[in-house]
């Protein structure tokens, strides 16, 4: 499978969940990307663990015209990259948490998932133990990282089934 | 095609007005109020890049006198019915709208575009659809009497517009004035936990 991350789901993954070495294993079944954007929004955190994006290749998108009237014609948004590059052909899931960006993928039927839904594919695929699973459903619930309560109750679902 | 003539639906302002009541919304709703429409058709003209209908800066922010009396003419038409201070679709007003959608005036595009307006906006407060549009068009703060009432609870309205998926992080972060990543971390999520 192909995935296009945006910034708020490599945050979770890298940052909050840790789960730098289990993503690089799971790289080498899959194809993960960012775009520029988002990699320079992840690149400004203060904890950024900066080696750890290589596990990513960066892709420059041809900017989706289209696309750009539902982000009020700007396009500072790391989503509006992603979506762009989700939508360009080359059967990419967009990978996003925030609500907005999600609404839009399902309102215009492009592919997505979020992060807790790359967790349960690595749990799928043996990448992650019901250890590891219970482990980052601590580090979530414990950080202080906007999650919508409907991703909390799928990831509850996904250590708990 | 004649009907649509007749009741001079292919008059922009018309036609939207019969098509944006014939949308659901994500509640599936078809009901608007005054407001409602009035936004959703403002956004949506925005969301096109094509204006064709005509809007003023007014009390409640960009306004349109030219729809308010098209829906008017669309209710003596027995097109539009009133329920209580929302407007819903006749029998009749359905069947031509469905002529509308089928006719070469609207393309696929424009249509999504007006249900996008109606999915993102219809099921907001008036204070949450009001705070939006003035933020995502500033031009429209101009004669307000509201903004600087609800600009006072930014906060509170920023963080609900994105908790419903209105907004994004860039955006959020921007009307708050801070980076979109700060914006996630210091977002209340004790509701939440």
């Amino acid at each position: 499978m192909k995935y296009v991350f945006d910034t708020s789901s490599v945050i979770v993954l890298l940052e909050i969940c840790a789960l730098k070495e289990q993503l690089r294993a799971f790289s080498a079944k899959h194809s993960l990307y960012v775009s520029s954007k988002v990699r320079e929004e992840f690149m400004d955190g203060r904890k950024t663990d900066r080696e750890a994006l290589n596990i990513f290749s960066v892709v420059q998108p041809i900017l989706n015209k289209d696309l750009l009237a539902y982000f009020n014609h700007k396009t500072s948004s790391g989503e509006f990259w992603t979506i762009s590059y989700g939508c360009s052909g080359g059967d990419c899931i967009c990978v996003l948490d925030d609500g907005f960006g999600r609404n839009l993928c399902q309102f215009l039927n492009i592919k997505y998932t979020g992060s807790i839904g790359i967790i349960n594919e690595m749990k799928n695929e043996g990448f992650l133990s019901r250890k590891d699973l219970l482990e980052i459903r601590g580090k979530i619930r414990n950080s202080n990282f906007y999650l919508s309560k409907t991703l909390l109750d799928r990831l509850d679902e996904i250590c708990f089934q | 095609m004649t009907e649509i003539l007749d009741y001079g639906l292919d008059s922009p302002a018309r036609g939207l007005l019969v098509l944006i009541l014939s949308i659901a919304d994500r509640t599936k709703q078809k009901a608007m109020n005054k407001l409602h429409f009035q936004k959703a058709i403002y956004y949506f003209e925005n969301l096109k890049s094509e204006k064709e209908v005509f809007f003023s800066n007014f009390k409640y922010g960009g306004v349109s006198f030219e729809l308010m009396e098209n829906m008017e003419t669309l209710e003596e038409s027995g097109l539009v019915r009133r329920v209580g201070t929302k407007y819903i679709l006749t029998t009749k007003g359905e069947q031509l709208a469905e002529q509308l959608r089928k006719s070469a005036d609207y393309k696929s595009d424009t249509l999504r575009k007006l249900e996008y307006a109606k999915f993102l906006l219809n099921d907001l407060t008036d204070k949450e659809l009001l705070f939006f549009m003035y933020m995502t068009f500033p031009e429209t703060q101009v004669n307000s009497i509201e903004f600087k009432n609800l600009i006072e609870d930014k906060r509170a309205y920023v963080e609900k517009l994105f908790a419903k998926g209105r907004i994004d992080s860039t955006t959020a972060g921007e009307w708050l004035g801070m980076e979109p990543r700060h914006f996630l971390e210091t977002l209340s999520t004790c509701d939440q936990k």
